[in-house]
């Protein structure tokens, strides 16, 4: 009998003879400090009984020796690293059980240990941690053969999607993947008869897998049979769903798909609200998550969701986490969701709920928009039209944007289209994606509810960065959310939010982002709020350098970057510099004394400072701001300008997808509060008398740190008076 | 970096290849790595733009391994070898290859002969030395933790020597030698654990609090035969409370004289006093705290195990206590009839089981080597863990 054979009798003698649960045992553990033991028994989340297959014949045949015994001890001092007082050695036939007795020794015990003797000594109890930390070691198992085998992207969510059907009661899926030739013609007779589209393009791609995939089908075998000894069908899905979270962090996708965070999924599904009888729509489900929150929110049945995947390994993910949460499946169609209608029965396609999560930045040919310039859509406004044509009358959908169309003058299409089809709210979820920068925001339509020139703004960012499957246990979301609610039902809100996360306004030139609204809202309610306000432009002339660029040799003229431009101060980078021609091309692109430049890019942005003497020409990426009104000292502009003020409002109201970047609208559009000119002069001494005490702080430092240093050097010289 | 460990620039440089060669596709991991732990430092190596680069990258890293000591290219090696086996593990292996398998790659061979460090899943590494049975039983390896990134040393340097140095003295069949040094081990490390629970083995340390001396001028009347004692300092009792605390009757004492030193020439007097009168005379001011002493190894076991229970069964089975103290006792200092010391605990073994009969069963001093080395690596990593050792 070889070690692997001797390894099945002892899992054998394990289950069938002392009664232990599949899933408690574990094949494979391996100890901190490298050791590898074939067979541990896992209760509680503590490795309680430790196997090992072993050749006996070099044991003592006097068993008084046996605790003695280096073999014998060796095992012992395994069971004792990981905490084990019960060890079995074995070579699949004789079966000794040892216990460290109270001596250290290692006892023979003349009959083995059962489960029930376990579960009597009163010392194990299965419990939920025990359950998640046996399923994840499993998780983590697959993981690490799946590098080791090389599989390709698809098997994983396979061999997940088959084990969960298995447990489901339909074997086909697992006898398909292990390679049965029987069970593929089954399957394609039953699927030939059967109208459940639902298993749409699963069978091709597992065509495609055992036909691209290296991994044998006895990997498969050895693997769904780890699966079996788990209990992932048996968690319950808050506790399920993360670990698979994990699995998918860290395996790659073949369709490229993001993965929702939960938070998002489970906001957007509340944002729905979602009756018990409604048709849910996910117009195009990724992996899932979002489709999973309508689960968890358990208020609509499988039956009555559709769910409409681009790639097969997509469905498959989904439908792993729908059979996380039962047997039942809703329908899941693969293939492009704005083909959706060719698919499916024509009274099949209208929805109460419609829930959206786009890929971003696309542009989409459809002949269907072909009247809308050629055919080619944003994928965002491709994807809304099409939500809005499988909408019933009085249904809402919950779509999840990128910010950069909301507040993009030039992309008005997408903002009218939602205006004119029932928008209700923008709530502002920032960048929502670990790793990403691209910030978006969820939008909810809905064509039952009251039709008002004003819309709700909300800030819903998940500032903590915690993921969780409930959105009220992070920070400022359960206002939010009572907040919309009250909206929805017409209620009214007051015009103020204590907490400054929501704000109640009509669009502004269809600007659609939250930010801007909320920091106006914010601004009236900060004590600052009693003086006049004024829009920048109102005050001060707002222009913007130009394309000047650093020479590739010293050039000789000193230009103002996005680097130089600090709050209050200007600190030039001997690297802007210029060839003189260059700067003679922009003759307009100069700020001179008494001229504010504010920066318009990346760390310092909304930066300003005063141009306290010279002329510089300035960069593109400067802004600059020259006082034309005399209700306003430009000392005291730039000083507000770098308050929280108004800086905190120039920062909600930058763009760009991946550098933030002010534009000209939002900064000429800024509200400056404007005191008399009396208290702007108190202000500006104020601050002048505190830079300057700061600068001689800073002299001093620095004699200080030269006499330091001057000391010490005179110390290692031996110069000490 | 401290630790009585040597790797060849060499062995170094072979295992980073080995590395590289098992990420094949994933080599940016260990690049990434290198770049991130040399950040800032004269070896820094900056992280490589594309695979095109990855040769001259290894190359330079191989300069750096390439010398040992003066670039400190071990404790770099050792460091991003755990950097790389913590990329992997997170991702759950690479192409080809589980977490584990990078591992046993990190099995490293020190200039020692029959010496290798390798990495624990815990990230401590581990020097192992080969121990063979000779009569072709498993083989074993004694070893010890010797270093982590977050504790450094783990077993101190002179503990992995007398490891070390009984690991050769097995090999040779030198069973006496082995287990004499595997006892110095085990002192070392009881004494460091104790060490650490407060107790001292300072030569001479008193177990009692010592307490200062009151100072009194003693004079003499001679009209009424009779001596005249005045402390200088307050005491807790003044003499108006003399009456109440001896109900008004004179207090007795009794005086001696007591030599000293050895010679005689230092005689103090002793003073048997009734209570009452020590709160009259003396202050309570402790000038040296008593400490807990530690007497011998018998006491060191006695108090590791029963008092403070820092050692337990599972750590050193309990009939090895009677053989560390054998040999402690005897054997170290090789009188004649040492190894004639009886270990009654065996006695189920043999009739009148002696150390003598110990060092000539291989089971038995295999069992010891394995026992104590793990010992003393478990106390140490407990110290550590608790951050209580200050050797």
């Amino acid at each position: 009998m070889n070690e692997n054979q001797a390894v099945q009798r002892i899992q054998a003698h394990l289950t069938r003879e002392l009664g232990f649960p599949t899933e408690w045992i574990q094949r494979g553990y391996q100890t901190s400090r490298n050791v590898r033991l074939d067979l541990v028994v896992v209760l509680d989340g503590r490795v309680r009984i430790v196997c090992e297959a072993k050749r006996l014949d070099t044991l003592p045949g006097d068993s008084k020796l046996l605790p003695f015994d280096a073999l014998i001890r060796q095992v012992q001092f395994a069971a004792i690293e990981v905490g084990a007082r019960l060890f079995l050695v074995s070579d699949g036939q004789q079966m000794l059980w040892f216990e460290t007795d109270e001596s250290g020794r290692p006892l023979p015990l003349a009959l083995p240990k059962t489960y029930r003797d376990l579960i009597d000594e009163g010392s194990d109890r299965e419990s939920r941690a025990s359950r998640i930390a046996s399923v994840k070691r499993t998780l983590r198992s697959m993981l690490e053969q799946s590098r080791q085998q090389r599989w390709s992207p698809e098997a994983m969510v396979l061999v997940l999607f088959a084990h969960l059907q298995r447990r489901r009661g339909r074997e086909i899926f697992c006898e398909l993947l292990v390679g049965s030739a029987a069970s593929q013609e089954a399957f394609a007779t039953g699927r030939s008869k059967s109208s459940d589209t639902s298993d749409t393009g699963f069978i091709e791609t597992l065509s495609f897998v055992t036909r691209q995939d290296l991994t044998s089908p006895r990997s498969y075998e050895e693997v769904l049979d780890l699966l079996e000894g788990s209990a992932l069908d048996k968690l319950a899905p808050s506790d399920a769903l993360p670990l698979l979270d994990d699995i998918l962090s860290r395996y790659p996708t073949s369709s490229g798909a993001a993965r929702l965070p939960r938070w998002i999924s489970d906001l957007i599904v509340r944002l729905a609200d979602i009756g018990r009888n409604d048709r849910v729509l996910d117009l195009h489900c990724g992996l899932g998550n979002l489709s999973a929150a309508v689960r968890l929110a358990g208020t609509t049945q499988p039956s009555h969701m559709k769910l409409l995947a681009r790639h097969a390994t997509d469905a498959m993910w989904a439908s792993v986490q729908q059979l996380v949460l039962g047997p039942e499946l809703p329908s899941i169609l693969i293939g492009d969701p704005l083909d959706f209608p060719r698919q499916v029965h024509p009274l099949d396609d209208v929805f109460d709920r419609i829930l959206v999560a786009p890929p971003f930045g696309l542009t989409v040919r459809q002949e269907r928009f072909i009247d809308r310039r050629g055919g080619m859509l944003s994928s965002e406004e491709a994807y809304l039209h099409h939500a809005l044509e499988h909408l019933s009358p009085k249904g809402r959908i919950v779509a999840l944007l990128p910010n950069g169309p909301l507040r993009n003058l030039g992309r008005s299409s997408i903002r009218e289209l939602m205006l004119r089809n029932g928008l209700q709210a923008v709530l502002d979820v920032g960048t929502f994606q670990p790793d990403s920068s691209v910030a978006a925001s969820i939008v909810v339509l809905d064509k039952s509810a009251h039709s008002s020139d004003a819309l709700f703004f909300a800030n819903a960012q998940n500032r903590q960065r915690q993921e969780s499957f409930d959105c009220t246990s992070l920070p400022g979301l359960p206002h939010v959310l009572q907040r919309f609610g009250s909206w929805m039902r017409n209620h009214d809100i007051g015009s103020s939010d204590d907490l400054g996360l929501t704000a109640t306004a009509i669009p502004a030139q269809g600007v659609l982002s939250a930010g801007s609204y909320l920091a106006h809202q914010a601004q009236r309610q900060l004590p600052l709020s009693s003086f006049e306000h004024h829009p920048l432009a109102n005050l001060a002339l707002v222009t913007k350098g130009r394309a000047i660029r650093r020479s590739e040799s010293a050039g000789d003229v000193v230009f103002i970057g996005p680097g130089a431009v600090r709050p209050l101060e200007i600190q030039l980078d001997p690297r802007d510099r210029a060839d003189d021609a260059e700067v003679k091309r922009y003759p307009d692109a100069v700020a001179s004394e008494g001229d504010i430049v504010l920066n318009g890019l990346s760390t310092f942005l909304g930066a300003a400072a005063l141009i306290e003497s010279g002329r510089f020409a300035i960069n593109r990426h400067i802004f600059r701001i020259r006082v034309h009104n005399a209700l306003v000292l430009p000392e005291y502009l730039v000083i507000a300008i770098n308050s929280r003020y108004v800086h905190e409002a120039l920062i909600a109201g930058a763009g760009g997808s991946v550098m933030a970047t002010l534009g000209s609208v939002v900064l000429k559009q800024v509200l400056i509060p404007v005191p008399p000119r009396d208290i702007q002069a108190e202000i500006v001494r104020r601050v002048a008398l505190i830079k300057d005490e700061r600068d001689a702080f800073e002299n001093s430092l620095r004699q200080k740190v030269q006499e330091l240093s001057a000391l010490m050097r005179n110390l290692d010289l031996g110069e000490t008076a | 970096m401290k630790y009585p460990i040597h790797v060849s620039g060499q062995v170094l440089e072979q295992t980073l290849d080995a590395v590289l060669n098992l990420l094949g596709g994933s080599q940016h991991l260990l690049f990434d790595a290198m770049a991130r732990l040399t950040a800032g430092t004269p070896s820094h190596v900056a992280a490589p733009s594309g695979p095109t680069e990855f040769s001259r990258k290894r190359n330079e890293i191989a300069r750096i391994l390439q010398s040992p000591m003066m670039l400190r290219g071990l404790e770099i090696a050792l460091r991003l070898f755990e950097e790389v086996y913590c990329d992997v593990d997170t991702q759950g292996g690479v192409p080809g290859y589980r977490p584990q398998d990078l591992l046993n790659l990190l099995r490293i061979e020190t200039e020692q002969p029959d010496e290798t460090i390798s990495l624990s899943k815990d990230m401590r590494w581990i020097v192992e030395w080969p121990v063979r049975l000779p009569n072709g039983g498993p083989e074993t390896r004694m070893s010890c933790e010797w270093f982590a990134r977050s504790w450094g040393t783990i077993v101190p340097p002179y503990v992995v020597n007398y490891l070390s140095s009984a690991a050769t003295a097995r090999r040779q069949k030198r069973n006496d030698a082995a287990v004499a040094l595997l006892s110095i081990a085990a002192e070392a490390t009881l004494r460091d654990v104790l060490s650490s629970h407060g107790y001292s083995f300072a030569h001479g340390a008193s177990s009692k609090d010592v307490y200062a001396y009151s100072r009194a001028q003693v004079t003499a009347d001679s009209a009424s035969g009779t001596y005249i004692l005045k402390l200088h300092d307050a005491m807790p009792l003044s003499p108006a409370d003399f009456g109440t605390s001896f109900a008004g009757a004179p207090a007795e004492i009794k005086l001696k004289r007591v030599p000293k030193n050895s010679s005689g020439t230092r005689i103090d007097i002793n003073i048997v006093a009734p209570d009452p009168l020590l709160a009259h005379w003396t202050t309570t001011t402790v000038e040296t705290p008593g400490v807990q002493t530690v007497s011998g190894l018998g006491a060191a076991l006695d108090i590791a195990r029963n008092q403070i229970a820092c050692v337990t069964a599972e750590d050193l089975a309990l009939d090895f206590d009677e053989v560390l103290q054998a040999i402690r006792n005897n054997l170290v200092h090789l009188s004649g009839a040492a190894l004639d010391t009886p270990l009654p605990r065996f006695d189920m073994l043999k009739s009148g089981f002696a150390l003598k009969d110990f060092l000539l069963d291989d089971r038995l001093v295999q069992d010891f080597v394995a026992a104590i080395s793990r010992f003393v690596t478990v106390q140490y990593v407990e110290l550590r863990r608790a951050g209580t050792l200050y050797t």
